[in-house]
């Protein structure tokens, strides 16, 4: 749909983020800030049990306290589940609680502080029961308390295989992948190597905290601002636990949403504020997490169980894999079983295994949910999976660099699941980390306790087929560019990218194209911001909504310009006659004015393009996990990789682990806007340095032990390496099919780092870490182990 | 979560805030900084009644030397110590303290005194001044006192303080020649924690001989600690790696760590065992 060779004047430049100048001076409104007059606040009471039995909720004592207008529980609700594919949650727990933080109740007040005192109010008598933490456990044909007991009659969105197994009847998803005979793949086998890696659980730590203001109004209407980063998902869930129709719900996300990487796709208080706002009188009613709700019952990463079993040969080739991955799902599916899905894909993006075969289980635990998290399953599986390489090139004395160019898929080739891989880097991405971590020197090991190595990873993402993503692209009198879509701008750059497509598309400055406020009762349909999708699908439906609008002035101004819109072009806003540019006008002479009322369009209402980009996927074997061989071969959208090298120093005295250097490296079709993309690479160095090292929700019988951000230790600027060893490569393998031939990448930017680490730690001291994060106490417990080895 | 319900004052002389406290000795609480005060409100650990300030006393924000001693005044911040050029030189070890302390906004705000007056094990400050011999002068209804800070720490997250007083001023002696110091700390994190263990060391030597030690630990008992067994050890001997060896493992024998979401009891122990010797063996490299 464009031409790659031609010379661009905005796509592939350093422009400036369109909320840059807002956040800076701090003039930048996110939902947090904003507050109406009547409103109210809401606060959750929250279950204190992992398991039990609802025996009486006496709210009579919060009723009485001055400056209380609502208490609400589960009978003053709809009687609906929503989830997301797996309908499971009640807005409020309904006979029983099945994690410590449950909404149990919720109160509006005056203040914040008396809906807390009016929380502490409620009396809940509770009655335990059996309560499950541990995935193995729940994930027994008899397991000594079942967490959903009604699963097998859950309303279940069907992909994949069927999901609720009576054998496994905490099991809420299960995925499989078929290819070859694994028996026969260890039989052409030099090397064997079996190990489990795991991960704890991690927390998103956004900067602005879960909120909303939720308005159901006199008219039945009911309008939402929120922190989201999904507003049409958040529509649709809001509708079904409401059971109220998508076109009496309005959502509205602020330009500026404080981070999100996958913890702000569900809903989270939204539906319940609304039934606060007609209970309390059809008042506004605001509430903003915690930042303990916000770390811990928001939505965590998913632990994740994971034994891979492979078989390598002499010259590195790898003949066989075999996989169980058991997924630690929390007490509700939210996405549980589609980050277990996406991650079953994981390792085959990576590499070629003749002969692959993996389970993957996702349980309900009393545990709090986990949902999606930046990655989608792909860290956890990745971790795994690049320990396990550097563990199979050790057990065959091989490069470690050469082990994955020996197995890295290459360009159209098919992957173990059926599916064709368009825009593949594999020895690219090697090469640029390894001369990129060559060009900060070489490695020096020196004695004293600091031990130095160096490590390497690869990683891969899928982007989430089928996809959907609407634009609108309006042209204003002055010839100005608005972008209409809901695709919301996080903090990741996208509304900048979407802006420099159209503005490469009319040859105007970044200037001069806006995007607008998301507001799902003006801008279309998008399906959400996650699975790095936003610059591929909503960057297409943005490309082919400006096509339409151009298509509408060529037809306006050819009436006018006695030429046929064929015979016509548009650039800068100059209509033109392809052969004769000096015949030309300008668009904004298509409007109109008559005396003082501002100008009009004479035809067709205003300058609109529309269009909707759609990415249609194969039908998959749920037996065989495969792509059907139907000519588009196709699971997901596009699959954007990345490689990083590291050096660490490793403290032998006090097991510290130090990110020293960096070489971090991403395909990503096209850089629309490579500042952007570098700057998404250094943030995602302290990201993954987090989770390789430090970040880990601690959980006790269902209790979380430290949430607050002076325990969970998620890294500060001081952590990270100094700038001067930290260098970012793009690589740009055109995506065929991409606006301007661009991908998404974030996400994949992330998972390199742990394994890395991993790899490098066992490089500089000799001790292998299976479980992430490696904290200091861990690393010393694994070099105690090996001394007393030796 | 939100803060509860409470009075606040900004009482103008020290006479003013005792009597306030003495009004309501149960459920009022002194403020400076605020800092820790307005955390354990949020979490619910404390709800005071009245919050009095003492930020609005004037006359007590200053960092001073005299001959003999450095004085720091009670609403004297953390960033005012450290701009202070003889806590710089002299005193090494507390501007080492305090410049790792959370961030630079934190330090901004809160103050030395509202930092020891809170008793937490892991203070940086407070294991410096330990080290350093510091006095406390206190300020209650019924007058001063002065209370050696080998005094003020009485049991976890306690101080000898009572309810109804209220530290002045911190003083410091000044120490003579022939001395090298250091605080070394260990976190989990680069910024924004507080210790798991840190190490404050200052070694006296004359013609190669040890004639002092101190010792002070944070985060490695119930309170910042001296290890008295360790500097005695020192005490009398060349300072060598046979020597700083022995007593950083006195130390680790000697104190008793507690577990936390932070760290093992265990683990610190083992912190305390490395840091002690960093810090003595630098402490030995800075005397003069
Ligand atoms: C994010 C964060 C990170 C931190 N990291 C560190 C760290 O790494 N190392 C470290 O040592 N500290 C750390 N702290 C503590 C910080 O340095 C402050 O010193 C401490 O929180 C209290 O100082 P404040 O002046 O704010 O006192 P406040 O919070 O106002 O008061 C603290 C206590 O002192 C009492 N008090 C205050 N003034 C007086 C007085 N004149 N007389 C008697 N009692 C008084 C109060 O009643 C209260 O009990 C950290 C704090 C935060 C918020």
């Amino acid at each position: 749909m464009n031409n790659p060779t031609e010379e661009f004047s905005v796509v592939g430049k350093n422009v400036i983020r369109e909320e840059g100048p807002g956040k800076v001076t701090g003039f930048g409104k996110y939902a947090i800030d904003i507050e109406f007059p009547r409103m109210l606040w809401a606060k959750v009471k929250r279950s204190t049990r992992p398991h039990a039995k609802i025996l009486n909720v006496d709210i009579s004592r919060a009723q009485a306290l001055p400056g209380v207008h609502a208490v609400v529980v589960d009978k003053d609700c709809p009687q609906t589940l929503f989830g997301f594919g797996c309908y499971d949650e009640p807005l409020l727990a309904r006979d029983k609680v099945r994690y410590i933080g449950e909404p149990v109740a919720a109160v509006a007040a005056d203040s914040e502080a008396i809906a807390e005192m009016a929380c502490d109010l409620i009396e809940v008598d509770y009655e335990d029961l059996p309560a499950i933490f541990d995935p193995w456990e729940a994930f027994g044909a008899n397991p000594k308390t079942l967490i959903h007991e009604n699963q097998a009659n859950y309303r279940r969105v069907p992909i994949g295989p069927v999901q609720y197994d009576a054998k496994h009847p905490n099991a809420f998803g299960y995925y499989r992948i078929r290819t070859g005979e694994v028996s026969k793949g260890f039989e052409e086998a030099d090397a064997i190597i079996e190990k489990t890696y795991s991960n704890a659980m991690m927390a998103h730590a956004t900067m602005e905290r879960h909120n909303c203001i939720s308005h159901w109004g006199a008219d039945d209407n009911i309008t939402v601002w929120s922190s989201s980063q999904a507003a049409y998902p958040l529509l649709n869930q809001i509708s079904e636990a409401l059971d109220v129709p998508h076109s009496r719900i309005r959502v509205i996300i602020p330009k500026y949403v404080g981070g999100g990487f996958g913890g702000k796709i569900e809903m989270k208080a939204e539906g319940l504020c609304a039934v606060l706002s007609r209970a309390a009188g059809y008042r506004p009613i605001k509430i903003i997490y915690t930042r303990e709700e916000s770390l811990c019952w928001a939505g965590v990463q998913h632990p994740f169980e994971m034994r891979i079993k492979s078989g390598v040969r002499k010259d590195g080739v790898i003949t066989a894999c075999e996989m169980f991955v058991l997924v630690n799902g929390g007490a509700y599916a939210q996405h549980g079983f589609l980050v277990t899905r996406q991650a079953s894909y994981g390792p085959l993006g990576s590499y070629r295994f003749p002969h692959f075969k993996l389970d993957n289980y996702v349980v309900y635990t009393n545990n709090p949910p986990g949902v999606a998290y930046r990655g989608f399953g792909n860290t956890q599986i990745h971790f795994a999976l690049e320990s396990h390489i550097d563990e199979l090139a050790h057990a065959i004395g091989m490069d470690t660099y050469e082990i994955r160019r020996r197995n890295v898929l290459h360009e159209n080739e098919i992957n173990a699941a059926g599916e064709i891989q368009h825009s593949v880097a594999g020895a690219e991405l090697l090469d640029e980390i390894k001369s990129g971590l060559e060009r900060h020197g070489p490695l020096e090991r020196v004695d004293g306790p600091w031990r130095r190595g160096r490590g390497i990873a690869f990683a891969n993402k899928d982007s989430v087929a089928p996809s959907a993503s609407s634009a609108i692209v309006k042209i204003h009198n002055d010839e100005t560019v608005e972008i209409r879509h809901s695709a919301g701008n996080i903090g990741q750059g996208s509304s900048t990218t979407l802006i420099q497509i159209a503005a490469e598309f009319f040859k105007v400055t970044p200037e001069r194209v806006r995007t607008a406020e998301v507001d799902t009762w003006v801008t279309p349909y998008d399906q959400l911001t996650g699975s790095s999708r936003l610059t591929f699908a909503a960057g297409n439906a943005v490309l082919m909504a400006c096509e339409d609008v151009k298509r509408q002035v060529l037809k306006m101004a050819s009436e006018l310009m006695q030429a046929t819109p064929e015979e016509l072009e548009l650039a800068d806003m100059n209509v033109f006659v392809r052969d004769n540019p000096a015949r030309l006008m300008r668009v904004r002479d298509l409007f109109r004015t008559v005396f003082f009322t501002g100008s009009f369009l004479p035809a067709g209402g205003e300058l609109l393009g529309k269009a909707t980009f759609t990415v249609p996927s194969s039908k998959i074997d749920p037996e065989t996990g495969h792509a059907a061989n139907d000519g588009l071969r196709k699971i997901f959208s596009f699959c954007t990789r990345a490689a990083q090298a590291v050096e660490v120093a490793v403290n032998i005295e006090t097991g510290q682990v130090k990110l020293e250097k960096i070489a971090i490296a991403n395909d990503l079709g096209k850089a629309i806007n490579p500042m952007s993309c570098e700057g998404q690479m250094h943030a995602a160095i302290s990201m993954g340095l987090g989770q390789a090292i430090s970040e880990e929700l601690q959980i006790s019988e269902g209790s979380i032990l430290n949430g607050d951000f002076s325990s969970y230790r998620f890294l500060t600027a001081k952590d990270a390496p100094s700038n001067e060893y930290v260098s970012t490569h793009i690589v740009e393998i055109p995506q065929f099919d991409g606006p301007y031939q661009a991908k998404g990448f974030s996400e994949a930017t992330t998972s390199p780092t742990a394994p890395a680490i991993a790899n490098a730690i066992f490089d500089a001291v000799g001790v292998r870490l299976r479980h992430m994060p490696m904290t200091p106490e861990r690393v010393l417990e694994a070099l105690d182990q090996l001394n007393t080895e030796n | 979560m939100a803060l509860p319900v409470f009075d606040y004052l900004a009482p103008k002389s020290i006479e003013e805030a005792c009597a306030a406290l003495q009004s309501k000795p149960d459920t009022s609480k002194l403020i400076a900084g605020g800092q820790s005060v307005l955390r354990v409100m949020k979490f619910r650990i404390m709800a005071p009644e009245l919050l009095v300030d003492v930020k609005a006393i004037p006359g007590l924000r200053y960092v001073e030397e005299e001959p003999d001693v450095l004085r720091i005044g009670a609403t004297a911040t953390q960033t005012d110590v450290l701009r202070s050029e003889i806590v710089r030189t002299e005193f090494p070890l507390l501007f080492e303290a305090i410049s790792r302390i959370a961030t630079t906004a934190v330090r901004n705000t809160a103050t030395i005194v509202g930092n020891i007056c809170v008793g937490h094990t892991a203070s940086d400050p407070s294991a410096a001044l330990l080290a350093l011999d510091a006095i406390l002068v206190v300020v209650g209804t019924t007058g001063e006192r002065v209370v050696p800070i080998s005094e003020f720490f009485v049991g976890h997250m306690t101080t000898s303080l009572d309810a109804t007083e209220l530290v002045r001023e911190i003083r410091i002696p000044r120490r003579k020649g022939n001395l090298g110091m250091a605080y070394l700390a260990h976190a989990g994190r680069a910024a924004m924690e507080t210790p798991l263990v840190a190490a404050g060391a200052i070694l006296s030597v004359r013609d190669g001989v040890c004639t002092g030690a101190t010792i002070a630990l944070a985060g490695a008992d119930e309170t910042p600690i001296r290890v008295g067994r360790a500097e005695e050890a020192l005490v009398g001997t060349r300072i060598d790696d046979r020597t700083i060896l022995q007593a950083s493992s006195i130390a680790a024998e000697d104190c008793s760590p507690d577990t936390d979401v932070y760290a093992s009891g265990e683990y610190r122990r083992r912190l305390v065992a490395v840091y002690v010797r960093d810090a003595l063996r630098t402490a030995a490299s800075r005397v003069q």
